[in-house]
């Protein structure tokens, strides 16, 4: 794959994607990674357990759905199994559950805390991440989410689109296939044309750069 | 919508709505935000010269309509999705109310598509005795004030904080205060239910890209990402306009839709859905997926050598956002279904020519519209043609429904 991403795709990529919320930093290595994710789950609201939304007056069947939820908890359905007993090790630690399936569950459609997931395009110029989504559990995980978290490897950041074409073809042309571009949280302006952001899936998007080459850095 | 029966009704509702002081601040407020927000996200670009492109590209696609459905349906059937071709709005309803009777489906989660405000779709969903919930907020919002889009790309512009916060009051039946963010954190709770109750997902379609038969579309909120996902039929509506050969001319669109339609360098999401998917709520796991293609006299406009153009759009809005007339009226009286310069058009040749003949005397010919449009469409000159056609009716058209 002829990918010349030096330090301006990085630099490019980073700044678009904060200047639409989201928050980039970089690691060195997928534990680094893990740090960050239940680090960024341990401070999330410390001191309650309610779900976005949830504290406002809903119908009776919307709030019913408020009640599912009984522990802060961390998705991360495509991690290898190695890596993922390694998240899931740090997470229970902190007295987090960790899964990797059963997002259609009820009490985890009403909102998990955070969705991790490895993704394998990133695209610099708009500050774009390019994730196989064919599972429905990364699908459900990267949706129902308070905070997305997408990871992605510094060598897979194209300038652009179409720089990065052949390996967005290569997710697409697989026989089903379900891929996603994302950029920054979900988001809205259809009342008064005012931004608000988590109308229906994640309030916050948090992307990690890793590079493993780059021994210094630290999310 | 607009339907006054005669020229003198329809000024009286022009003259309601100038009146209109909230609606008449919100527009001013956004016919001067919106050149500005462009013009930010076309920094370092030449957007004349990425329109140029589009219209290259979409012409060409026009140009082989025929071809690229059919390359199109044998890709996506080769991929096990059904593929199905309406020649009318009535058709494209009664396919998809079968799809939802044959698959047991009764409630529908709808993302917002113009096509299926083109056809009618929810309210003839409705109709045969199925809940369908519109996902997208603008399009709950007007669904439960039983109003049509105000504009492509924001459907409820015309309305207040004050007037939604009543609205989801009733909803819920609790009092919700006039705060943005709680209103919107209210339909993210309430709408959830319904993605999670769901049996039937229909979405519209930004791109059809032949040599797959992949669909994409763009959006913001997400919603359409969890309708294709949770529930266990997905059906998806576009018009034959959509097709285009493959992944790089979609991308040359991409490239100017959300920059033209929102300010935006990109949607929050761009979703690209080849062959049925993994749905745990589906037999065998597998999602259950039809595509349904509206044709509506877009293969005899596509051989029209004038007027094929319209079919270049990419429904971003912009020819709206720019007019002076739509600044002062809003859109629910400045056009039928669609509205805005194109919706002038659109109206003629998809909603016949009563629906149009009001709204085409609205043109100034101040040609603000074909400065912006994100597809090169000249719109002053196709709705000069337009209104030739209905008052001389020199015309060998059909107009649809």
């Amino acid at each position: 794959m002829a990918n010349q991403n030096g330090i301006d795709s990085l630099q490019m990529f980073t700044s678009k994607a904060e200047a639409v919320s989201c928050v980039v930093s970089q690691a060195a290595s997928m534990s680094q990674v893990f740090d960050y994710v239940v680090d960024v789950c341990d401070k999330r609201e410390a001191c309650q357990l309610l779900i976005p939304g949830c504290e406002e007056a809903l119908s009776q069947k919307a709030a019913g759905l408020c009640e599912a939820k009984r522990a802060k908890v961390v998705a991360a359905p495509n991690l290898s199994k190695r890596d993922f007993g390694s998240l899931k090790k740090k997470c229970e630690e902190k007295g987090i559950l960790c899964i990797d399936e059963g997002m259609r569950d009820r009490e985890h459609l009403a909102g998990i805390d955070i969705g991790l997931a490895v993704c394998q395009v990133g695209i610099a110029d708009t500050g774009t991440v390019v994730l196989d989504s064919d599972s429905e559990e990364v699908r459900l995980s990267s949706m129902v989410s308070e905070v997305f978290v997408a990871v992605v490897d510094r060598k897979d950041i194209f300038a652009d689109a179409f720089a990065a074409e052949k390996a967005v073809n290569r997710l697409i042309l697989k026989n089903s296939s379900y891929t996603a571009f994302i950029t920054g949280a979900s988001r809205t302006s259809d009342i008064e044309r005012v931004l608000a952001l988590g109308v229906h899936g994640p309030l916050e998007m948090h992307v990690v750069i890793l590079d493993k080459k780059n021994k210094k850095a630290g999310a | 919508m607009q339907q006054a029966k005669d020229l003198k009704t329809y000024r009286e509702e022009l003259g309601e709505a100038i009146d209109n002081t909230f609606l008449h601040n919100t527009m001013d407020k956004f016919a001067r935000a919106y050149p500005q927000g462009r013009e930010n996200a076309f920094t370092g670009l030449d957007p004349q010269a990425l329109i140029a492109e589009v219209v290259e590209s979409k012409d060409s696609a026009i140009g082989r309509m025929e071809e690229l459905y059919q390359e199109f349906k044998k890709n996506a059937e080769a991929a096990g999705v059904q593929v199905h071709l309406a020649r009318t709005a009535a058709e494209a309803t009664d396919i998809i109310t079968r799809i939802a009777r044959e698959e047991g489906c009764s409630r529908v989660v709808k993302s917002k598509s113009m096509t299926a405000e083109e056809v009618r779709l929810s309210r003839h969903l409705a109709g045969e005795g199925m809940d369908i919930t519109e996902a997208d907020l603008g399009e709950w919002i007007i669904q439960l004030r039983h109003e049509g889009p105000s504009h492509m790309v924001l459907p409820a512009i015309h309305l207040s904080r004050d007037q939604v916060a009543e609205l989801f009051s009733e909803v819920t039946g609790a009092l919700q205060s006039n705060d943005i963010e709680k209103l919107v954190k209210v339909a993210r709770r309430e709408l959830r239910v319904k993605f999670a109750e769901g049996d039937m997902g229909v979405s519209g379609a930004n791109f059809c890209l032949a040599d797959s038969g992949t669909i994409g579309f763009v959006t913001n909120e997400g919603n359409a990402r969890l309708l294709t996902t949770l529930p266990r039929v997905h059906v998806a509506l576009m018009g034959l306009d959509k097709v285009v050969p493959n992944l790089h001319e979609a991308l040359k669109v991409l490239r100017v839709l959300p920059r033209n339609a929102t300010g935006q360098a990109i949607t929050s999401y761009v979703t690209w859905i080849h062959g049925p998917v993994e749905c745990k709520a589906a037999r065998n796991d597998r999602k259950i997926f039809h595509i349904v293609f509206l044709d509506n006299g877009r293969t005899t406009l596509a051989k029209d050598p004038l007027f094929s153009q319209i079919l270049r759009c990419v429904r971003c809005g912009a020819c709206a956002n720019v007019c002076p007339v739509f600044r002062m009226v809003g859109g629910h009286h400045f056009g039928h279904i669609y509205v805005g310069a194109i919706g002038l058009i659109f109206t003629y040749f998809f909603h016949g020519r009563d629906n149009a003949k009001n709204l085409v005397k609205n043109c100034i010919n101040c040609q603000a519209c074909k400065s912006v449009c994100a597809a090169g469409i000249d719109l002053p000159r196709l709705r000069r043609w337009s209104r030739a056609f209905r008052t001389r009716r020199a015309t060998n058209w059909t107009p649809g429904c």
